[in-house]
């Protein structure tokens, strides 16, 4: 290697140092900038339920229902809670907003969580405020999952393998962990009575299935049936049951309505719809109140008013069930003014 | 402190700060990610994407003033960026250094004499720009800032990153990756033939560099003329600019290297011109500008075949915020940096989909990637150094506050192909591209109709109520259980239709029983016909963000498909009034 | 002292490099300044527009003959076969070309060339209606005649097959055939279509009167095509997708300009098919031309010769509401004229 001049001048020192200067002024400048976020950070940071919704109104109310998710020992939040209006409600569970909607659906908050007890368990819990209960039963009926055992929480829960559902008062609560045991089916029925000690008491859950006679009746089908029950549009708010009977099989339906004309108009209607559907009258001498049945390929309907309340046997597999039935449901309802 | 350790030092940090740049430039506000690192600050001190922009577009955006201080610097001391500061320089000139450990003197004053082809990247320059003249910046090709972020961006750490998952969750993916990899590794490997072969014959930006520094008062020049001619200074010369002879300000990159070699200490950097003579640039021949020139006309037949106007390729959509094909290709340095930071992975380099100019712009590929345009996303133009992809806030993206007026940046509307589509063409119920639409209120939009199945018309039939057995077999291939399949009297399209509700043989279970008059019930005739909702797209409201392309079950050439129609950037693509 | 030639010459070299030295420096600190401010002069920290700034028309203008002296008839409706009599007549009945053209006038006629047919398949304005007015024009004293149209076919072809660009090589007009430079963008205050959109700008350089002379069809679209569906070749651009919104274009067409004079040419009427037609019998003698200075006027008579009412065209009354004109035209008290007799 070729020798190299030995002394470095003055100039060329001073130069250099000046280079480094420079150099570490630079990087100073570096480290001021980063941590001043480009628009494109804040926004990515901000999350998506912030974005593009100035309705300010609801960003209050959203609030109502995250709050009433509890922090649980054991549930570790993996997340905020996020919550959803009307407006955005399929953001979170697309094309099922629809059910919650018709039900008049209020807001939603959910939050998911990790589960300590059980190695790597993800469990996400969702509240729906429904504005009522009955809006909250509809929902929850309308999605019961059959077969799967009623769980003593509330008046309307049940439990599947690795989920609780359940109402109290106008929320409707679904706690889904991501898979089945037994551990956690307990750890899913604590962290449901934390969240259930938050929810404010709004008097007594109505036992839905009070209205309907007791014998027979396969507890898990009632619900109520937010629009269009049976297919028949307009009939709406309609609680139904599944009757099990030694003459067959029926279902039995109610529904109260404001005034005892209300009631006795939609239930034409409701005949009306049969008839074009081509149900014919069958003669039912002896039947209570001689209440007509209209049968169609051996399924019976039958409709009758009782004040204000509407109610009826809808899709009875023998007559003599529709009758059995319409008898049992009529004294139940004179019973109960 | 030598100045040779210096510049080393020097080197060292620009290189790293650059890779730096390279790694936080994923979306985050992780000190690792882009918080407000100034990922665009190297390609901001570049002086040739500011004369090209400058030329194509009368303006100098905002962040490319830095450009100037180089520009300002060079003017007084030569080519310090090359020996200082190119990252593609260091890497140069460390390939050629490393090729070369252990050659002789004799080989290494070969290696760095002095050639006469060094003069092609003055050529090189002037035709760049006389395309950026006449509109078309193409400088990104071959400038080495651009060309470095865009290898790194796209081709080295996607590469590097694959087994690791340190710069991104799930690796990217670029399309053409490999010929921009190739790119690269071509001007790394040409150090094999000769050290800083791309400085010296290729770089655009080196050559613009020398013009700059034709004047610059100080400069690398010998004390004595007759000095013993031991040439030890010419065998660590990086820029082949013949520091033992006539010196050529123009090629020297400042390395230092013989003011360092030399043992005589008769080599310095001062005022005053080498006592062994110098001459600003290398021998350039007009006929090399007027080749060069030639530029001009290429860009001009680019406008004769028409390809930002109405011939343009429909299936080509831009990031959102591009301005209009004319202006972005006054813009894009084809830097790479959107492609990186699109949380997405959906904007690619186009090869030829934006024509032959459009050569690595940015194009935006649905079918890629792991979404369609996010809605809350603005990235990819607060990225661009350049705005040929404006910076767009999330209120003038979506069209909200102060931009209610002008409604979302539209990056073209969806069709759907209705020879694909699986209710369209196939009978098969699907709601995916509209479950997705994530415009408010939806884009996409269905229209339910009922269609008999095939082999599902005037089957024989016995009917007990809700129940139903078929004569036949079940048509096959169909989950008549699914909800989607219903029931209804053959040869009476106007009958209610009874879903069916289970299957289980050959018998079928209806919601309610099957109503109709005259149906014999031993003796029915039914037809199986299926609910399909068929979408369509509301042109007024979509906003070309690909999510139902890309979501489309239809996984090859998708049943639904975003083309420029309609984008907001351009008027000519207007399609609604 | 004496210096020995040596050391002079250093001294000398030592000079000029001192000087070299000193203009270099002149030299990159005025190359700098120069960048310097040429980076100021053209800095832009906004970033470019979404749009491509260009400075839009709001109109092609006002054309209008200002003093109508009192009683002057506005319009007269003429009863024949002879295009050019006809023509001649009612421009007289409206008091003379004179009163409409003066010396040195440079006259823009816009016809309607849509088609390259031919004149007898009455797609287009007829040559000897277009001879007829142009030749008023130039009698009143008009140093230039103008006649353009944007047609939807090849141009050179549509002039040529129609006859228009012949009637107007005898009369001593020249034609205006459309190409790019001619066409700049319009934003009519107000308007919802017509904002950015290019029209035919080019064509109007100097052009101080401005007569519409067109023919009288059937139009599948918009119900009729007269003077005001006329105007619609002015428009460039990719023009058909106003196609949605027919007469919503029209009626901010009627706003783009308003005419010296209108000529509606109902001799021979297009009754079916419009606006191509293509046989002979889409066609029927109806033996009438309008010279109006209204153009909602003369459609409203247009409109009557096919056999339609204003139902059936309802861009002629949302021109009226807009201030085009007068669609009820008998409030004009046209004059009514013979010349078959």
């Amino acid at each position: 290697m070729a020798r190299r001049k030995a002394k470095v001048g003055a100039a060329q020192k001073l130069t250099g140092y000046g280079i480094l200067a420079v150099l570490g002024l630079i990087a100073v400048g570096l480290l001021i900038q980063q941590s001043r976020f480009n628009p494109a950070v804040i926004v990515a940071m901000r999350g998506p339920e912030l974005t593009g919704r100035p309705q300010a109104a609801s960003t209050q109310a959203q609030a109502a229902t995250a709050a009433l998710i509890p922090e649980v020992s054991g549930f570790t939040p993996l997340a905020p809670t996020q919550s959803y209006g009307p407006e955005n409600l399929s953001d979170k569970i697309d094309g099922k907003a629809d059910l919650y909607l018709a039900a008049g659906f209020k807001e939603m908050s959910c939050r998911s969580f990790g589960l300590g007890a059980v190695e790597g368990a993800h469990v996400e819990v969702f509240l729906y405020d429904m504005g009522s209960a009955p809006n909250a039963f509809a929902v929850f009926s309308g999605q019961r999952r059959s077969g799967s055992p009623s769980s003593s929480l509330t008046a309307n829960a049940y439990a599947t393998t690795n989920a609780l559902f359940f109402t109290q008062g106008r929320f409707y609560v679904e706690i889904v962990a991501d898979r089945a045991s037994e551990t956690l089916q307990k750890s899913l029925e604590a962290y449901a009575t934390a969240l259930l000690a938050k929810i404010p008491a709004e008097g007594e859950t109505k036992d839905a299935a009070a209205l309907f006679p007791k014998e027979g009746l396969v507890r898990e089908t009632v619900r109520l049936c937010a629009a269009d029950t049976f297919g028949c549009e307009g009939l709406n708010n309609m609680l139904t049951g599944e009757y099990s009977l030694k003459s067959g099989k029926a279902t039995a339906f109610v529904a109260v309505r404001d005034t005892p004309e209300l009631a006795q108009a939609e239930a034409r209607r409701y005949l009306d719809f049969l008839a074009a559907n081509g149900y014919r009258k069958v003669q039912t001498p002896g039947s209570p109140g001689d209440i007509p049945a209209l049968v169609l390929d051996n399924s019976f309907e039958m409709v009758f008013v009782e004040g204000r309340t509407l109610a009826g046997v809808h899709d009875a597999t023998t007559l003599e069930a529709a009758l059995e039935l319409a008898a049992k449901l009529r004294n139940e309802l004179k019973e109960k003014p | 402190m030598r100045i040779v350790t210096v510049r080393r030092i020097s080197q060292i940090f620009f290189l790293v700060i650059f890779l730096w740049f390279c790694v936080t430039a994923t979306l985050g506000a992780n000190w690792w990610q882009l918080r407000g690192w100034p990922i665009n600050w190297i390609l901001d001190l570049d002086p040739l994407t500011f004369l090209a922009t400058v030329l194509a577009t009368g303006t100098l955006y905002a962040s490319l003033t830095w450009a100037l201080v180089v520009i300002g610097l060079t003017l007084f001391v030569g080519r310090f960026f090359c020996g200082f500061a190119c990252p593609l320089g260091t890497i140069n000139q460390a390939t050629g250094w490393v090729a070369r450990r252990g050659l002789n003197l004799a080989g290494r004053m070969e290696a760095n004499r002095h050639r006469r082809l060094q003069s092609l990247k003055y050529y090189f320059l002037a035709f760049l720009l006389a395309l950026a003249w006449m509109g078309s910046v193409q400088t990104g090709i071959i400038d080495p800032l651009p060309l470095l972020h865009r290898s790194v961006n796209l081709a080295l750490f996607p590469l590097a990153d694959n087994g690791l998952g340190a710069l991104s969750d799930e690796p990217r993916a670029y399309a053409s990756a490999w010929l921009i990899g190739v790119v690269f590794l071509g001007v790394v490997g040409l150090n094999l033939v000769l050290p800083r072969f791309f400085c010296r014959f290729i770089c655009p930006l080196g050559a613009l560099f020398g013009l700059l520094g034709r004047f610059s008062p100080w400069r690398i020049g010998k004390t004595e003329d007759n000095c013993g001619d031991c040439q030890i200074c010419e065998h660590y010369c990086e820029g082949a600019c013949r520091p033992s002879g006539t010196f050529i300000g123009g090629e020297c990159v400042l390395c230092m290297n013989c003011m360092n070699r030399c043992p005589a200490g008769r080599v310095t950097f001062a005022g005053f011109p080498s006592a062994a003579g110098e001459v600003g640039l290398p021998d350039l021949s007009r006929r090399g500008f007027i080749v060069a020139g030639a530029g001009l006309l290429v860009a001009s037949m680019w406008e004769v075949g028409g390809l930002a106007g109405a011939g343009r390729d429909p299936g080509l959509i831009r990031p959102p915020g591009a301005l209009d094909e004319g202006r972005f290709l006054a813009r894009c340095i084809r830097c790479g940096q959107c492609m990186r930071i699109c949380p997405g992975n959906i904007i690619q380099p186009a090869l030829l989909e934006a024509g032959v100019q459009g050569l690595w712009t940015p194009a935006v590929n649905y079918r890629i990637g792991r979404s369609g345009c996010q809605p809350n996303c603005i990235a990819c133009g607060q990225v661009c150094p350049t705005a040929a992809i404006r910076p767009l806030s999330l209120d003038e993206k979506q069209g909200t506050g102060d931009f209610a007026a002008q409604g979302p940046i539209r990056m073209g509307t969806a069709f759907v192909d209705r020879g694909r589509c699986l209710p369209w063409a196939m009978d098969r119920p699907c709601l995916v591209c509209q479950e997705l639409c994530p415009v408010s209120p939806k884009a996409i939009f269905t229209r339910t109709g009922f269609e008999a199945i095939r082999d599902g018309e005037a089957l024989q039939a016995r009917v007990e109520g809700s129940g139903v057995d078929l004569e036949a077999a079940i048509p096959a291939g169909a989950n008549l259980a699914s909800g989607d399949y219903y029931l209804r009297p053959a040869g009476q399209p106007e009958a209610a239709l009874r879903r069916i509700t289970g299957v289980s043989g050959t018998r079928l279970t209806l919601e309610r029983p099957l109503a109709a008059d005259g149906l014999a019930a031993d003796k029915a005739r039914v037809d199986i016909v299926v609910r399909l909702a068929r979408p369509f797209v509301d042109a007024a409201r979509c906003i070309g963000c690909g999510m139902c392309e890309h979501e489309c079950p239809v996984s090859g050439r998708r049943a639904i498909r975003v083309y420029s129609e309609n984008e907001s950037r351009s008027r000519s693509g207007r399609m609604l009034i | 002292m004496k210096l020995t030639t040596k050391e002079q010459e250093r001294l000398q070299t030592r000079e000029l490099n001192r000087r070299d030295f000193l203009k270099r420096i002149g030299y990159a600190s005025a190359l700098a300044l120069a960048t310097g401010g040429l980076g100021l002069a053209l800095y832009d920290p906004k970033g470019p527009a979404p749009a491509e700034g260009q400075k839009a028309l709001t109109g092609l203008g006002d054309f209008s003959r200002r003093a109508m002296a009192p009683g002057q008839a506005k319009m007269a409706i003429i009863r024949g076969t002879d295009r050019a009599v006809m023509v001649e007549r009612g421009v007289k009945a409206l008091g003379g070309m004179e009163s409409f053209i003066g010396k040195g006038d440079r006259v823009l006629i816009k016809v309607n060339a849509a088609f390259a047919t031919p004149a007898s398949l009455g797609a287009t304005t007829h040559p000897e209606t277009l001879a007829a007015v142009a030749g008023l024009c130039f009698k009143a004293g008009a140093a230039q005649v103008l006649v353009t149209d944007n047609p939807i076919n090849n141009p050179d072809s549509c002039f040529e097959i129609t006859g228009l660009a012949g009637a107007a090589r005898a009369a001593g007009a020249r034609v205006i055939a459309p190409r790019p430079a001619l066409f700049a963008p319009v934003s009519l205050p107000g308007a919802k279509l017509l904002q950015n959109w290019p029209v035919m700008a080019g064509a109007f350089t100097g052009v101080t009167k401005v007569i519409v002379v067109s023919p009288v069809k059937d139009h599948q679209r918009a119900g009729a095509s007269m003077t005001l569906k006329n105007y619609y070749g002015f428009l460039g651009g990719r023009r058909n997708v106003f196609h949605q919104d027919i007469n919503g274009i029209i009626t901010e067409l009627s706003q783009l300009l308003k005419p010296t004079l209108c000529v509606l040419d109902g001799t021979v009427s297009m009754m079916t098919n419009g606006p191509t037609g293509g046989s002979l019998s889409d066609l029927k003698d109806t033996g009438t031309m309008v010279v109006a200075t209204d153009p909602v006027a003369a459609d409203a008579v247009g409109v009557e010769l096919l056999g339609r009412t204003l139902a059936d065209v309802p861009y002629i009354l949302m021109a009226e509401k807009a201030g085009a004109g007068q669609a009820d035209y008998r409030r004009l008290n046209p004059v009514l004229l013979n010349t078959s007799a």
